[in-house]
């Protein structure tokens, strides 16, 4: 498919961030912590996989065959400099919880080497989904009319 | 005369009143002109060499002196050894301040600026710098200011208004590649 026929709306999450809202507020009994590790991985890559489209329709390029593949640094670096850091930051930080640590509560450290010393404490819960949707809509909310 | 108010927007104000608890003794933006354009900094701070963070607190305070992040840039860029000495009182490892040199990730120079704007002008208490990476590539993702006593409101007011004042003054890679950290609000917000 040609980009300059592609809809960047149809990657729009607003829908599946209401979606994961309704069930946090109204629906909780359906939710346990692998329902919760879930949204908030489907969360940040759903922001991201919107970002990744609206920036290749303005003309941004990455690798793959398609040049349509992008890194999450320059997903975060475009968000930051909007003064995102709040909802970048607890979005990575909890999406790098859910995704590589095994523990509830864990400690999480958020490099590889050699300045390991920085951890933090995460706990995956209600209050923390609740803090990563928060950031999302906010998110969301520039990426609309990015 | 120009009030402090005039120069930052009302949610640095608000963000200062509660963070700071120091912004009831507003310092005002000298009508003696050290902020003009015209005037090189340098000729501003007369008696500073900036030996370290401390003496230059005392200096602005001293001169009642509210200056912008670039006006920091231009008189650190006199010496990087002070650059250094000043950045790794905040980083528990010489390696954060090595790899951000060695990846060319961002001019010391901006992040010490910035850092001794946060402490100084909105009289933030910064405890470290650290980096982020992504785990599953290595990639260096942004460079951690962390802060102390800030809650999770206040750490959106600070991120929007600190991003902002770097935008506007030519700072946009400083933007791009520094995320400022409230530790209290991932805390506190956990039940």
């Amino acid at each position: 498919m040609q980009a300059s026929t592609q809809d960047p709306e149809k990657l729009n999450p607003r829908r599946l961030l209401e979606y994961f809202m309704r069930i946090l507020k109204n629906e909780r009994h359906k939710l346990n912590e692998v329902v919760i590790r879930r949204i908030i991985s489907a969360v940040y890559f759903a922001l991201f996989n919107y970002w990744s489209l609206k920036s290749y329709l303005k003309g941004l390029r990455g690798n793959g065959p398609l040049r349509d593949s992008f890194w999450f640094s320059t997903f975060n670096e475009h968000l930051l400099k909007q003064g995102l850091d709040y909802a970048v930051y607890t979005i990575y930080l909890y999406r790098v919880a859910v995704d590589h640590y095994t523990l509830n509560p864990t400690k999480v450290v958020l490099t590889s080497k050699p300045w390991k010393k920085e951890e933090k404490e995460v706990e995956i819960n209600n209050v923390a989904l609740e803090m990563v949707l928060e950031s999302a809509y906010d998110i969301l909310e520039y990426l609309e009319k990015y | 005369m120009m009030l402090v108010k005039d120069y930052f927007n009302t949610e640095t104000l608000l963000l200062g009143t509660r963070l700071s608890k120091s912004w009831d003794r507003v310092y005002m933006l000298s009508s003696i002109p050290p902020i003009e354009p015209s005037i090189p900094v340098r000729n501003v701070f007369v008696d500073t060499t900036l030996e370290n963070t401390t003496r230059l607190h005392i200096n602005l305070r001293e001169q009642r002196v509210m200056p912008t992040i670039r006006q920091l840039y231009d008189m650190l860029r006199m010496s990087k050894e002070d650059v250094l000495m000043m950045l790794k009182r905040y980083t528990e490892t010489d390696e954060v301040i090595d790899a951000i040199k060695r990846l060319r990730f961002l001019d010391l120079g901006k992040l010490a600026s910035l850092v001794i704007w946060l402490t100084n002008v909105l009289e933030l208490k910064v405890t470290n710098i650290n980096l982020v990476e992504d785990l599953e590539t290595g990639q260096l993702q942004f460079i951690g200011i962390y802060i102390e006593d800030c809650g999770w409101d206040e750490w959106k007011i600070l991120s929007r208004t600190v991003k902002k004042q770097l935008v506007s003054e030519g700072f946009d890679d400083v933007a791009g590649r520094v995320a400022l950290v409230c530790k209290q609000a991932l805390k506190t917000r956990r039940s």
